[in-house]
């Protein structure tokens, strides 16, 4: 067996943003860009700064060695997503990081921290969960939502999202779920992700190619992975598991399988309206 | 990288699988297979009877004269259809540059030839065992049996396998030849989660195991079934950084000894059970007084034990919460504290090493200085000297509060274990600051270098480095990256370390900052806890290594009493982790061969004499692989993934291969964000326990 596999690490996302994807996409859409040099989103009050970081403070020193540095999880669990087992509501979680959760290792830390330190680390949290706003971005928002959404799941038009992504249960399973992306992703990362389709692939939605001992060639998004098999999924559903050993070749693509030409297809207009509609889904 | 890649792999597969083909034909040849081409019939007589006449007394003696006249005859009559075979081999082997050293493959050779090239070690006499006899019973454990466990391959009988800790067996019943047949004979389910990190003990077809939250079972070998069920009783809340994990017993006389999550140790019946003494394990408050319950100041205990000479030897964890660490001494028969070696130094302590030590612990920092030891140490009879790997300082990644080189923590510290004093101590990170938790074994292996013996000792240190020590006088021989580095000044030294005294060049890029900064390895190391396998025959030692960088913050150190004391934190990088088994030639710090991983390897190794090396990966699958080549030869799936370490052991003259399974332990430094497929990855706890068919 040939492999030539391609790590992850090869595609890490470096985001480098304005300076590259900045001169990209500002070269696309720059036309259609007013003058706006109103500061979109006012600062924080310098209390509400203070408090953040010192939610930080405490919960990279307090929580992070379990549930990451980014929130993201690791032996604890995921704390930036929808997911709640204890309940969702800020009481819940104060109660959880009061109380701990009997026979796991998630201890007491009511003795140890004030009720307002506590309120600080949910504060925190809650900004985890959020990537970062970035008010230069106000100006491309100038798109009609509705009109993307529309173009989002029409199934004539070139960009045919919805063929492969959900919003709201509708639409095809073959690209990961776009509900609330607006807040789990930056905005140069959603344009970027429409216009530079492998920029940056999440590993868990890599795409995988293999030449089977037939000579025949195979595409699809990675289901699982282990040392000695593989199991994907085709375009059209079909579902394929292989051990290692009996391919002629197995690559882990660093495309993405999503088209990479909307620069091509989609006019500016369009691309505002589509990007306007992934940035109302909060 | 560093990384030399499996070489000549296709040769390899080539000639396995003419030596496959070669030993169907030849079935007479399967006893032989374990001998080593060049090595002839003859001297495996006598090696059969040496090992017959000084390892299993009269009766086997015998038997296994007769099982080598046997094979000395069939051998004949294949020789002459071998010495053709071989010739063809000859011609395949053509290119390869590695000789296969341990093969069970290869056809024997008719005359002893001179290997033109040899690449590794012979394999010793006790790696050629021939046919596996009934064992005699151990009965209550002694020094001598824990002396020469090496010999002993029915039982396990220690964590390491042996004092030295090489987890290499001689057994070869289960060579390269037979490993694809191996199947599960039972399974044990102990329905506690967490991570499964127990290294189990075998001793007269009766196993012997520990699971998370401290419960532990005696098992029959020949069935599966449970003998007895012993539960800890534990307090609520708990500080445990890592899993509610425990890494197995010790044995001595009668007795079972394990550590425990609130800091205690237990001393059981081995034949019930029973609990015969509980010892608290006691340090002193904030305010110089004795606790009894050091639980509530976040101390626990993991370690398996070790037992030298009646005392059971520990090492306490919880440099995550700002403890301070130290090694103890319990009498085997009372429980009762016989000696205590402070890891980080007390103010009061006269000793001279002490002293030295508390000068490298900027103001108070020693007080809440870290230093856990957390994984099992080694023992040499010889020098009388015990080997222990001690942890990471605390907090873990604010050094500002704590400046100095932080002795002795990120260490190997040799002491007497007869009063728990001062040898010697080389330390690997001074002043870490990336959680390089030093607690890895310190592995005893006896090399060559310029034609000189030497007597090492070698660990693959969570830094990256594997490190190469004398083991008489801790003289720093070598230490080289075995994954990738980055925390040190790779321009300078000897790849970043200093030539002659083994202390790093750190690189002040690598410093951790508010905004966070990329580093190699990260927080889990290059390799975590788990244990490496040193097969004797091969001269390699099988590293399970972690290929993870993170991004190391440095913030505010506040120290609250019980809680975590980290200094900020780790963040892994998207998509960036995986794994990867790699040998490691033990005389010169060389990868020999290297097998990647789709994610990081944190289950132990094996080796065994008959040329495999076993471990486990995290996606679950158990898997055999060609100590000479890295060739993968089998494979299961556990169903949960692995972080425990193989075992073998014969049962009525047939060879058992057991691993605990359970997917936990600190996944937050290695899987997470980095190897996203693994987060929140799927716990269970089962042993598995495998043999050929019959």
């Amino acid at each position: 067996m040939k492999t030539s596999q391609i790590k992850a690490r090869d595609h890490f996302p470096v985001v480098n943003f304005p300076v590259v994807a900045g001169i990209l996409i500002s070269a696309l859409i720059c036309p259609l860009v007013a003058a706006d040099d109103n500061e979109a989103a006012s600062d924080p009050a310098p209390e509400q700064v203070a408090a953040l970081a010192e939610g930080k403070a405490l919960y990279r020193g307090l929580c992070s060695g379990c549930h990451g540095g980014s929130g993201r999880g690791g032996k604890g669990p995921n704390l930036t997503d929808d997911r709640w087992l204890h309940g969702d509501k800020d009481e819940d979680i104060a109660r959880v990081i009061q109380q701990g959760v009997p026979r796991t290792t998630m201890k007491k830390l009511g003795e140890a921290l004030e009720d307002e330190q506590i309120a600080k680390i949910i504060a925190y949290l809650r900004q985890l969960g959020r990537a970062p706003t970035d008010s230069h971005w106000q100006p491309y928002m100038s798109g009609d939502a509705k009109l993307g959404q529309a173009l989002f799941f029409d199934e004539k038009a070139k960009a045919q999202c919805g063929k492969c992504h959900t919003v709201n249960k509708q639409g095809g399973r073959v690209g990961p779920a776009l509900d609330r992306i607006a807040v789990r992703r930056s905005p140069e990362y959603i344009m970027e992700s429409i216009l530079q389709s492998s920029k940056f692939i999440d590993p868990q939605y890599e795409a995988v190619q293999v030449v089977t001992d037939g000579g025949q060639l195979l595409k699809g998004l990675r289901v699982n992975e282990s040392n000695f098999s593989i199991q994907f999924r085709e375009e059209n559903g079909r579902f394929h598991s292989f051990l290692k050993r009996d391919l002629e070749e197995f690559q882990v693509l660093n495309t993405s399988l999503m088209p990479d030409n909307f620069a091509e297809q989609l006019t500016v207009k369009q691309l505002h309206d589509l990007f306007a509609f992934l940035m109302s889904l909060e | 990288m560093a990384a030399v890649r499996s070489r000549n792999a296709t040769n390899f597969n080539l000639l396995s699988k003419q030596g496959g083909v070669a030993v169907t034909k030849y079935p007479s040849l399967q006893l032989i297979a374990n001998v080593r081409g060049g090595f002839g019939i003859t001297p495996l007589l006598f090696i059969a009877l040496f090992v017959g006449v000084s390892g299993c007394g009269q009766k086997a003696a015998n038997q296994a004269r007769q099982q080598a006249e046997v094979a000395h005859e069939r051998a004949q009559v294949a020789t002459a259809e071998a010495e053709q075979l071989r010739q063809e081999l000859e011609e395949l082997k053509k290119g390869a540059n590695e000789p296969d050293p341990v093969s069970s493959n290869a056809p024997p050779e008719p005359e002893p030839v001179a290997d033109p090239e040899p690449a590794f070690n012979e394999p010793p006499a006790a790696a050629t065992a021939v046919a596996i006899e009934a064992a005699e019973p151990v009965g209550p454990v002694d020094d001598e049996d824990l002396l020469t466990a090496q010999d002993n391959n029915a039982n396990w009988l220690m964590y390491g396998r042996t004092y030295n800790s090489q987890r290499y067996s001689g057994l070869d019943q289960i060579n390269k030849d037979n490993v694809s047949e191996l199947l599960p004979v039972w399974t044990f389910q102990t329905g506690v989660l967490d991570g499964f990190e127990c290294s189990p003990l075998v001793i007269d077809g009766i196993m012997y195991i520990t699971t998370p939250w401290n419960h532990a079972y005696a098992i029959d070998c020949k069935t599966g079934s449970q003998l007895w069920h012993y539960q800890k009783s534990l307090p609520e809340n708990l500080a445990l950084c890592c899993d509610a994990v425990n890494r197995g017993f010790a044995v001595y006389g009668e007795n079972l000894y394990m550590s425990t999550l609130d800091a205690h140790l237990v001393c059981l019946d081995k034949n019930t059970g029973d609990e015969i003494w509980d010892t608290a394990i006691t340090a002193y408050n904030e305010n110089g007084e004795e606790e009894q319950d050091i639980y509530k100041m976040a101390y626990s205990a993991t370690v398996a034990p070790l037992v030298v000479k009646g005392k059971v030897i520990i090492g306490i964890s919880g440099a995550e919460y700002g403890i301070r660490g130290f090694i103890d001494a319990y009498n085997a028969e009372t429980g009762a504290r016989e000696w205590r070696f402070y890891t980080v130094p007390d103010a009061d302590d006269e000793a001279e090493h002490a002293k030295e030590a508390l000068k490298s612990w900027g103001e108070n920092s020693w007080l809440t200085g870290g230093g856990s030891a957390w994984v099992t140490g080694t023992y040499d009879p010889e020098f009388n000297t015990l080997y222990w790997g001690i942890g990471n300082p605390s907090p873990d990644f604010n050094g500002e509060v704590r400046k100095g080189d932080n002795l002795y923590t990120c260490s190997i510290l040799a002491l007497n274990p007869d009063d728990g004093t001062y040898k010697w101590h080389f330390q690997n990170s001074p002043h870490d600051v990336w959680d390089y938790d030093g607690v890895n074994t310190p592995v005893l292996v006896d090399i060559e270098r310029d034609g000189q013996p030497i007597k090492a000792l070698i660990q693959a240190h969570r830094n990256g480095y594997f490190y190469c020590l004398n083991r008489e006088n801790g003289e720093f021989i070598y230490g080289k990256p075995f994954c990738e580095v980055t925390w040190t000044d790779r321009t300078q030294g000897a790849d970043g370390l200093d030539a002659k005294t083994g202390r790093p060049f750190v690189s002040p890029n690598a410093l951790p900052t508010e905004e966070g900064v990329r580093v190699c390895p990260g927080a889990a190391g290059g390799k975590e806890w788990n244990p490496m396998a040193y097969h004797p025959g091969t001269g390699l030692a099988y590293v399970p290594v972690i290929e993870n960088c993170a991004k190391f913050t440095s913030g505010k150190a506040f120290f609250i009493k019980g809680q975590p004391y980290w200094g900020s934190s780790l963040t892994l990088i998207d998509g960036e982790a995986s794994g990867a088994l790699r040998a490691v030639d033990a005389a010169t710090g060389e990868i020999k061969w290297d097998v990647d991983t789709r994610s990081p390897m944190v289950a132990g190794v094996l080796a065994t004499g008959g040329g495999l090396v076993f471990t486990g990966d995290a996606e679950g699958f158990l898997t055999a692989y060609d100590a000479s080549s890295g060739e993968d030869l089998w494979h299961f799936q556990c169903g949960s993934g692995h972080h425990a370490s193989p075992i073998t052991y014969t049962l009525d003259g047939k060879q058992y291969l057991a691993v605990c399974v359970g997917w936990g332990g600190w996944t937050a430094g290695f899987a997470g964000d980095g190897a996203p497929w693994l987060r929140d990855g799927r716990r269970g706890n089962t042993l598995f326990v495998f043999a050929l068919p019959d």
